[in-house]
């Protein structure tokens, strides 16, 4: 198809490539037994020859929109699946919560939420034959928002 | 084990190696970033997977959904209709799913029960122009 379409495919993996992979826009992460400086060692060596352009962090269109306006909020949604499947999923939105990585705040909700033992949402849910499984947790889908 | 994703703004690479040869699966994985080979075969080969994929998979009904969600541009209909799989040119392929959102029925829904006179909602034109896009 993309042939038909004239378009090669190929040349754009490598265009993209070289306009997106820049050091500038890359994180590594290195998780060995090694003693650290030697992990360090490492990486700068093999790592240093990515080419660093400077390059413009993909602009977000999206960024500042709410994505919950009045018109998507207090609505139910009625999907029939095409598995046999019975799912409820309430969501709220919330605030960014990237910069509080360090504490994770809605981890107390989740947990409490999501709990199974008894007492729980889940117990009494089973007791009452409603549901036979619960999840609760925070679901970060693009940067500045987030929800639960 | 590697292997890699993208998500919503970010795209993951990553592997695990038993340790006596990390450096050398760290060497290696390095060279995908610095200089990749995109080989024509290797990317033929992908786009093959990728368009099997497509093909054999109905979409899970949850990715519309997502969308009608989180698409602030997007003015939904109270009663839609869309196909499962990716609609094809040729006419609805895979189950049907129909989504009705709640409170009051879609004013050009005459009847309960009846084909809605939106056939094609604005969800599915927004899907049709990324397939064309993506196409």
């Amino acid at each position: 198809m993309p042939k038909a379409n004239g378009v090669d495919i190929r040349e754009q993996l490598l265009e993209f490539h070289s306009k997106y992979y820049s050091a500038n826009l890359m994180r590594l992460v290195v998780l060995g037994r090694e003693p650290l400086d030697e992990l360090e060692k490492m990486v700068t060596e093999l790592f240093s020859s990515i080419p660093s352009t400077d390059a413009p962090k993909p602009s977000l269109s999206y960024a500042g929109a709410e994505p919950f306006g009045a018109e998507q909020m207090g609505h139910t949604v009625y999907v029939v699946p095409v598995k046999e499947l019975r799912l409820l999923s309430m969501t709220w939105p919330l605030p960014a919560q990237q910069e509080h990585f360090e504490v994770k705040p809605t981890r107390y909700l989740s947990h409490l939420l999501g709990h199974e033992s008894a007492g729980s949402v889940l117990a009494l849910l089973k007791k009452e034959g409603l549901a036979d499984s619960l999840s609760a947790g925070e679901g970060s889908a693009a940067e500045g928002f987030s929800s639960l | 084990m590697s292997n890699a994703y993208t998500s919503m703004e970010n795209t993951n690479y990553y592997f695990d190696v038993q340790q006596e040869h990390f450096a050398g699966a760290l060497d290696r994985f390095a060279q995908f970033f610095i200089k990749p080979l995109f080989t024509q075969s290797a990317t033929d080969r992908e786009l093959n997977a990728i368009e099997c994929e497509q093909r054999a998979q109905p979409r899970s009904p949850c990715s519309p959904l997502i969308r009608t969600r989180c698409c602030p541009q997007l003015r939904i209909p109270r009663t839609y209709r869309t196909t499962c799989g990716a609609p094809s040119r040729s006419g609805a392929t895979g189950s049907t799913w129909v989504a009705l959102l709640s409170s009051d029925p879609h004013p050009l829904l005459s009847a309960a029960g009846e084909e809605p006179v939106l056939s094609r909602s604005p969800l599915s034109q927004v899907w049709d122009r990324e397939q064309r896009d993506a196409g």
